[in-house]
């Protein structure tokens, strides 16, 4: 065989493993919205983690975080912080969201600004939003896997045409599965990204420079300021660095879909210890990185710094090993996708459809309605990932910036009593107009500060001045006894 | 919303790792020594990985015995 029939196979056997494991996790369960969505509630400590290390260790951890360390040098170090500074932030969060979800039924988001703010247009909002700030992270899981399939064929099947398949695949098991399948791919998932990130992470570095310490010792004497910040880049330096980690710290949970995932434990514990062991999982990640610093020397000059890892894993290793890391990072890109096709599909649905204009449906009419919209949604992100040039990590920041205007109106809605409907309704408005025109005009980062930190700064002033101007909302307590 | 605040302690422990890990970049974002072959602001993020883990298990053993003293009063 070919060397890209051998690499092709053993990625196509690995995805295929993937998807029987998820089909036999789901098969004898009744899908109902409930069961769909959120696992009947029944998530203890083991899928938890699974759930949640699948759903934040995605393509773009594998690809995205190699591409920039290729490509940008010291400022993609920010990723080795944030994952483990969000973990804690959502170890005061993500308890309490359970508890009201357990205690008023709730399923998304969405659900929890209708309760807690008692209005069905902030709801919506919340919802348009975050379905609009997935659309890019899904995308960039779409454009992970056509590098995955183009790399590993050799570039023998066409970008466009590997994203078509993935994604025809991916809707495919969305509809069949649910989220409880999800969890249980992670499985092979995650060991997989183990045995990958690791055997890259040192056996790249010894292949070509006889180890990890040579290896930057060469690089540090070639290419010192590639190292730390601002790397190859002359805007991504310490304040940069600072308000993206704590963008992305403080916006990891306030995802849909990662906030969703809080719904399925079995407890309120179980959260605050999944908290605990998430930061670990991040040290997988450093050894990604040395295989992207090793890639800056022996593969200079790649057009696109996505491509690093797996040139240089193509380059170092037989191609059935190219396979191996190349089924690897297509389920690290799968998982994440259908969680991100469930959640934004069940929000469309549920969240935006029934109240604002169908108000009769029933749950079931909700769930085939989701069905659909899982389809409409996976051609709107082929078409764009078709159709884009943008890395990996602006898209997953572009995303961020969104989802993070979200944090003033939980957090506060949490812990402060005089927080008011109309303050967070105004801040959340203003934050998601800011970001939409400093990124659209291109002025991210903004004067050296990440343009959704600047965002939520104003977001959090106006959400707490209007609040004590408009008159205190009664107690959530006094409005449903 | 009927949520009880953290205990101070218990937030103080999570805040030393943003303090370690984000805003005293300037401090330790730099190659030299280089522990293990490897630079030192890598070096000191993947520490402070495992640091930050064990900064959220004594918030956890933390808040775990406040909830209990409540429940015993």
């Amino acid at each position: 065989m070919s060397p890209s029939a051998v690499s092709l196979t053993t990625i196509f056997a690995i995805v295929g493993i993937g998807v029987v494991i998820g089909f036999l996790a789901g098969v004898r369960r009744k899908m109902n919205l409930e069961q769909w969505t959120v696992g009947a509630r029944g998530f203890g400590m083991l899928l938890m983690f699974l759930l949640m290390a699948g759903e934040i260790y995605t393509t773009f951890s594998f690809l995205g975080a190699s591409g920039w360390a290729y490509s940008r040098g010291g400022p993609t170090l920010y990723i080795l912080a944030y994952l483990s500074l969000g973990a804690g932030v959502s170890f005061f969060i993500l308890p309490h969201i359970w508890e009201l979800g357990r205690k008023y039924k709730l399923q998304t988001q969405s659900d929890f600004f209708a309760l807690r703010y008692g209005n069905k247009y902030l709801a919506a909002f919340v919802c348009v939003v975050g379905v609009i700030f997935l659309i890019p992270y899904l995308q960039l899981q779409i454009t992970g896997l056509g590098i995955i399939v183009n790399v590993a064929s050799f570039n023998g099947i066409g970008r466009t045409s590997a994203m078509a398949i993935s994604v025809a695949l991916l809707a495919a098991f969305v509809l069949a599965s649910g989220v409880r399948a999800v969890a249980w791919i992670s499985v092979l998932k995650d060991v997989l990204m183990l045995v990958a990130a690791v055997s890259i992470g040192i056996g790249i570095p010894y292949l070509h420079y006889g180890g990890i310490g040579p290896m930057f010792a060469a690089l540090a004497q070639t290419r010192p300021a590639h190292l730390t910040m601002p790397g190859a880049t002359t805007n991504l330096g310490h304040s940069w660095y600072i308000t993206t980690v704590l963008l992305s710290a403080l916006g990891g949970y306030m995802w849909p879909h990662a906030f969703g995932a809080a719904f399925t434990a079995k407890s309120g514990d179980t959260l605050r210890r999944n908290a605990i062991v998430m930061p670990l999982y991040t040290i997988t990640l450093a050894f990604i990185l040395f295989a992207g610093f090793t890639a800056v020397m022996v593969v200079p000059g790649l057009p696109d710094g996505d491509l690093a890892l797996l040139t240089i894993v193509r380059q170092s290793f037989p191609a059935w090993f190219l396979g191996v890391i190349g089924g690897a990072g297509a389920l690290t890109a799968m998982v994440p996708a259908s969680i991100l096709i469930l959640t934004a599909a069940t929000l469309f649905a549920k969240n935006l459809c029934r109240p604002i204009f169908a108000p009769t449906m029933t749950d079931d009419q909700v769930a085939k309605l989701a069905r659909g919209m899982v389809l409409v949604l996976s051609a709107i992100s082929l078409y764009l990932a078709i159709h884009s040039s943008t890395t990996l990590v602006s898209l997953l920041l572009l995303g961020y910036a969104g989802v993070t205007q979200f944090f003033p109106g939980v957090v506060l809605g949490l812990y402060w009593k005089r927080v008011t409907m109309p303050g967070v309704f105004a801040g959340m408005i203003s934050g998601v107009a800011i970001v939409a025109y400093l990124i659209l005009t291109h002025q991210d980062p903004f004067m050296g500060w990440s343009a959704g930190f600047v965002a939520l700064c104003i977001n959090f002033l106006i959400t707490a001045i209007l609040s004590l101007l408009t008159p205190a909302m009664p107690s959530l307590d006094q409005t449903q006894n | 919303m009927p949520i009880k605040k953290p205990s101070l302690l218990a937030l103080l422990l999570a805040l030393i790792p943003f303090a370690a890990m984000c805003f005293s970049v300037a401090l330790w974002d730099r190659i030299d020594p280089m522990i293990l072959g490897v630079p030192f602001n890598l070096a000191w993020l993947v520490c402070w990985i495992v640091l930050s883990s064990l900064c959220l298990w004594a918030a956890y053993r933390v808040e775990a015995t406040r909830s209990k003293d409540r429940g015993a009063r």
